[in-house]
C-alpha cells in the first residue's frame, strides 16, 4: 500500500502539479490586495486589478515572444481559445485542413462547423504521430484552403510537429495557420515572434504552471477572427457593438483576475527558470522512455528513442490493460497517470490503439530520478 | 492641491491602453494619475490619465511614443479637490 501521504505525480501532461510557490502567492495577493473590478473603476481596488492583469499579460507575452501583448488575449482555457479561434476564423463554405492527431478541443469544434457547411480536410499521421509537411502541401493545394490546424506537440505520443515549416505552406496558398500548443507552452521554448502562427492557443495549467481556469490566445494583429462572446468591456458602453480593440474585443466580461495573477508569476517563473525546467524535463523523460521500453511486453508509442519530443511517454503493455495498470500504480505505489484515450481518439487511431487506449506519463515541474525509479519499478511489478 | 487646478486628461481605447500610458508617464517622470474617464471624452475606456496642464505636451509626445492608443483629451478644471 502506498503511503497516503505520498503521491508521485506522473499526470502534468493533464495539468501540472505541483506549482511553484509563487503562483499561489500571486493569487492570494491579487484576491486580498487587488480584489476590484478591474478596467471598471478607478478606485484603488479596481486599478490594482488592472494593474494585476496588466503585469500578467506582460509576463506571458514576453515568455512566449509576443511582441505586443495586446495582441495576447487571457480566456478561460485552452479549449475557449481553440474555440474562438476555429468558429471566428471559419465561416460555411469555408475549407480547413487539419491534422489526423488533434485533441479533442479542435475535433469538436471542427465537427460543429462542418455541421454548418465547412469543409475539414485531414492529413493522416505516420505511426509514431508525426505529420509530414509534405501531406499537409499536398491537401492544401487541392483546393482554396481557409486555415491550417496542428497541434504543436501531441498529448499521447509526445511528437513535435513542424508547424513553423506548416506556416510557411498555410501562408504561400493563402491560408493562416491555427496552433494547439497545448503541450508545448512551457515545455518547449516558444517564439512566437518568429514560428509564423497566426493564431497560438495555450492553457494556463499544463506546462506553464500556472491555475486551472485561464488560457490565453496569441492572434497575429493582423488576423481578426469574430469574438466568440459579446459583453461589458469597461469601455464604449454607448456602443451595442463589441469593440474592435484588442485586448477588449475578445475578453468581454469580469476577468479572471487572480488567474490571471498566477499565469504571470508562472511565466516569470519560467521565463526566470524555465532552462533548467526544460532539461530536467528532457532528461526524466528520456530516462523514463529508456526503462519503460525494457519492461518486457510494454510498448512505448511515439517517435523512436533519440527523437526530440516534449516529456511526454506512453504506454501499452501485453498483460494488463491501462485501466489496470494506472488504478494498480496509484493505489500499490502513489504512481499517479492517465489511462485511456486522453481525448484525442484520432491520435491513438493513428498509433494504433483506439481499441485498448494506454496509459500516459506526462513528465514535468517538480519531479527527479528517484520519482522515475519508483515509477519504473511499480511498472516492473505490475507489468511483469 | 488647488481645488481649481487645470489639468489635461487623456482618454483611452482600452484599460490596457490607460494602463500602458501610466507606465510611460511614470517612467517619463510626468506626474499623472488615472481618474474616472470624464463625461466630456464619451464613454470610452472606463479610465483616463489626468496630467497637469502644463504637461501636456509632453505627455502626448510621451504616448505617442509608447503607441498608446489614445481616444482623445481635453482640458478640465477639478473640482474635486482630490
Amino acid at each position: 500500500m502506498a503511503d497516503e501521504q505520498r503521491i508521485v505525480y506522473f499526470d502534468h501532461a493533464a495539468t501540472s502539479w505541483p506549482k511553484p510557490p509563487e503562483v499561489a502567492a500571486a493569487m492570494a495577493e491579487a484576491m486580498a490586495e487587488a480584489g476590484g473590478n478591474p478596467g471598471r473603476s478607478a478606485h484603488r481596488l479596481a486599478l490594482g486589478a488592472a494593474r494585476a492583469i496588466a503585469r500578467a499579460r506582460s509576463q506571458v507575452a514576453a515568455l512566449l515572444g509576443v511582441p505586443d501583448d495586446r495582441n495576447l488575449i487571457f480566456t478561460p482555457g485552452c479549449t475557449y481559445a481553440l474555440n474562438l479561434v476555429l468558429k471566428g476564423a471559419l465561416e460555411p463554405g469555408d475549407r480547413v485542413v487539419v491534422s489526423g492527431v488533434e485533441h479533442n478541443a479542435v475535433v469538436r469544434p471542427l465537427n460543429a462547423l462542418a455541421a454548418s457547411g465547412v469543409e475539414v480536410t485531414i492529413v493522416r499521421a505516420d505511426c509514431f504521430g508525426r505529420i509530414d509537411p509534405d501531406d499537409v502541401e499536398c491537401a492544401v493545394a487541392q483546393a482554396p484552403t481557409r486555415a491550417v490546424v496542428c497541434q504543436h506537440a501531441s498529448n499521447v505520443t509526445g511528437a513535435i510537429q513542424p508547424v513553423g515549416d506548416l506556416a510557411d505552406i498555410a501562408h504561400e496558398h493563402g491560408a493562416v495557420m491555427i496552433v494547439d500548443g497545448a503541450q508545448a507552452a512551457g515545455h518547449l521554448a516558444v517564439d512566437l515572434a518568429v514560428l509564423g502562427a497566426d493564431a497560438y492557443a495555450v492553457p494556463g495549467h499544463k506546462g506553464l504552471l500556472g491555475p486551472q481556469g485561464i488560457g490565453a490566445l496569441y492572434l497575429a494583429p493582423d488576423f481578426r477572427p469574430r469574438e466568440l462572446v459579446q459583453g461589458g468591456s469597461g469601455g464604449r458602453s454607448e456602443d451595442a457593438g463589441q469593440p474592435d480593440e484588442r485586448p477588449d474585443r475578445y475578453e468581454a466580461g469580469t476577468a479572471n483576475t487572480a488567474g490571471a495573477a498566477g499565469l504571470g508569476a508562472a511565466a516569470a517563473f519560467l521565463a526566470a527558470h524555465g532552462d533548467d525546467t526544460r532539461a530536467t524535463e528532457q532528461r526524466l523523460a528520456r530516462r523514463l522512455l529508456e526503462g519503460l521500453a525494457a519492461i518486457p511486453g510494454v510498448r512505448v508509442l511515439g517517435p523512436p528513442a533519440g527523437e526530440e519530443r516534449v516529456p511526454v511517454v506512453s504506454v501499452t503493455s501485453e498483460r494488463r490493460t491501462p485501466d489496470e495498470i494506472a488504478f494498480a500504480l496509484d493505489r500499490r505505489f502513489g504512481v499517479a497517470v492517465r489511462a485511456g484515450l486522453h481525448c484525442t481518439p484520432w491520435t491513438h487511431d493513428a498509433v494504433g490503439t483506439l481499441e485498448t487506449g494506454a496509459v500516459r506519463f506526462g513528465v514535468g515541474y517538480g519531479l527527479a530520478d528517484a520519482d522515475v525509479d519508483l515509477a519504473l519499478a511499480a511498472m516492473a511489478e505490475v507489468c511483469g | 492641491m488647488s481645488a481649481s487646478a487645470l489639468f489635461a486628461v487623456f482618454g483611452f481605447e482600452t484599460t490596457h491602453d490607460a494602463l500602458r500610458a501610466e507606465r510611460a508617464l511614470e517612467e517619463a517622470a510626468v506626474e499623472a494619475v488615472l481618474i474616472p474617464t470624464p463625461k466630456a471624452l464619451g464613454a470610452l475606456c472606463g479610465l483616463a490619465a489626468r496630467v497637469p496642464v502644463a504637461c501636456a505636451g509632453a505627455a502626448a509626445d510621451v504616448l505617442a511614443a509608447a503607441d498608446v492608443r489614445v481616444s482623445g483629451s481635453v482640458e478640465v478644471e477639478d473640482r474635486t479637490g482630490a
